[in-house]
This record gives structure tokens, sequence and C-alpha cells, in this order.
């Protein structure tokens, strides 16, 4: 395989993984407490090798939220704008554990190839 | 922290853009994707601890962002488009609603175009064969819809129709054309002109 080639399948390969995983680092934040839209893609952006477009997130959220998996409300933050916030509901709760399992398993597994 | 008119028309123009491409959407999964992205600009632009935001740097939270097409595939790929058109959504609470619709005809067809909008920017175009609504396009700041649908002729073979509802002034900036209440209705089956006469409105 020529370098550039390496090269292009290595980035294809990360893409498909951060698009991957990224639904459940939104569920793995949202699992702390709850976040708008902003402030999600602020943390997101601080994930070393998550290089994310902002834009990116609003898609997954609805997504999640159209599951069941997530649950928003509109809040008046006092001096601020009134903001959308998430939160996970309950099955979004048992769905967030059941990938942090899964991931775990997974991560151990490839460790010991 | 505010907007400069060259910024505030480039936030606009390209959440008008996003709407427009978000047409395979639901109303309701559209307003709520647009409204997402207008308050993670303003959020964004409020973090540039700027009292006057300009044209380059809306340019550049938007570049953040991600260009519509980019964005409007991420949303295509996370959520299947509506599955039947549904009867028009427009608000009217608190805000007077309006209609126009223009009629044609075509091989014992009746073609029925409406448009309804309110003073709220929400906007609404249907498109109707024989009185079965066919296609619909409802969301924010519409300046342009277009309506697709097939009619079937007496053989099997499909016409393909098109309608066009446009803001009448074409000229002037973007906000005339928004806020523009005179609307042009133009409809062509298989790419020939369909004359239309507009019955209200």
């Amino acid at each position: 395989m020529a370098a550039s080639a390496e090269s292009e399948y290595l980035s294809k390969w990360i893409t498909q993984v951060r698009k991957g995983l990224l639904d459940f680092c939104v569920m793995r934040l949202l699992d702390r407490g709850e976040r708008y839209g902003y402030q999600l893609v602020q943390e997101l952006k601080q994930m070393p090798n998550l290089v994310i477009t902002e834009g990116t997130i609003y898609p997954i959220l609805a997504k999640l939220k159209k599951e069941g998996l997530l649950i928003s409300e509109l809040k008046d933050t006092g001096s601020g704008p009134t903001r959308r916030y998430y939160r996970l509901s309950p099955s979004g709760e048992q769905m967030c554990d059941e990938m942090g399992r899964y991931w775990q398993d997974l991560t151990e597994s490839v460790k010991e190839l | 922290m505010r907007y400069t008119a060259e910024a505030e028309k480039i936030r606009w123009t390209y959440l008008a853009e996003l709407e427009a491409r978000l047409a395979e959407t639901s109303p309701d999964e559209r307003l709520a994707m647009v409204e997402e992205i207008r308050d993670h600009l303003d959020d964004a632009a409020r973090e540039l601890e700027s009292e006057l935001i300009d044209g380059p740097n809306m340019t550049d939270l938007i570049r953040r962002v991600g260009n519509v097409e980019a964005l409007a595939i991420s949303v295509d790929d996370e959520t299947p488009p509506a599955e039947t058109a549904k009867p028009s959504t427009v608000p009217t609470e608190g805000s007077k609603a309006f209609t126009a619709q223009w009629e044609g005809e075509y091989e014992g067809h009746m073609i029925r175009v409406v448009n309804k909008w309110n003073l709220l920017l929400f906007g609404s175009g249907l498109l109707y064969v024989d009185d079965e609504l066919v296609a619909e396009d409802t969301g924010w700041m519409n300046t342009v819809s277009i309506l697709m649908g097939t009619i079937r002729k007496d053989g099997g073979d499909k016409s393909r129709l098109r309608a066009r509802l446009a803001a009448e002034q074409e000229e002037g900036s973007f906000f005339d054309r928004l806020q523009s209440r005179g609307v042009v209705c133009r409809v062509w089956i298989d790419g020939e002109p369909l004359p239309m006469e507009l019955i209200e409105g």
C-alpha cells in the first residue's frame, strides 16, 4: 500500500471510530449531569483525539432524543438566554451503563491481542 | 454583544439555507435543529468577548459549526425522513395567518398549491393533486419552497410535477425578501409550465 493510500485508510478508519464513539461520549457526559448543546461541544473539544466539527453534535442529540434515551427541556437561565438542556432518560442511563460495560470489555480484549 | 448588519445577514442566510436543506426532515425536528444551531452561534459569539461581532467573525463561527451540506448530511444519516406529508402545521397562535391558493388543471387532474405564512416568519407550502396532499414544505424563514410530486396518467406512466413558491420581491436585501408578503407560484409538469390561477390571496 502506498504511503498516501495508507494515510487515507488511517484517516477513514479514525473517522469511523470517532463517529461510532461520539454517541457514547455524549451520553457519558450527560450521565454526569444535564448540559446544553454548546456546553457539550466545549467539553468534547477538550478530549484529545476526538476532533469534532461543532455542528456534528446536534444531529446526534436529536437522534438520541428520538430514541427516547435523552430528555430535553428549555430552561430560563436567569441573566442568560433560554437554553435547551439535555439529560439522560432512565432508559438512557441504562443504555449508557451497558455501552460502558461493552466498551470496557472490548478495549481489554483488543489490548490482549 | 451585538452583530453588525453583515454578520446578521451571514447568520440568517446560513440558517435559512440549513432550514431549506432539511426539507426532508419533519417540521418539528427541522425547527429544533435550526434553533439549536442559531443558539450555538450566539453562544460562540458571546465567547469572543467582543462588543461587536462582524462579518469575518461570523464566517469563522460558521466554519467551526460546519457547512450546511455537511450538517444536513449528518442529520440525514442520523434521522430517517418523515414518512408521510402531514397537514400544514404553521403556528398561528398570537400571530395573524395569511393564505394564498392557486389552481391549475392538467389532463383532468386538479393541481392546487397553497401557501400559508404568519408574522413570526413561519411558512408552509402545500401541493395537492385532486385534493390529495402530495408534498409539504413547512419551516421558519422560508423564502422559497420547492414542492415535488407525480401525477399518474391513464396509461400508467407518471408525470413529474414541480411547484415553486417564492417571495415576489426578488430584488433587495435578504430581509426585504423574507418579509415580503407577495408570493409567486409557478408550476411545471415534465418541465413544461402549467398556467395557474390565483383563487385566494
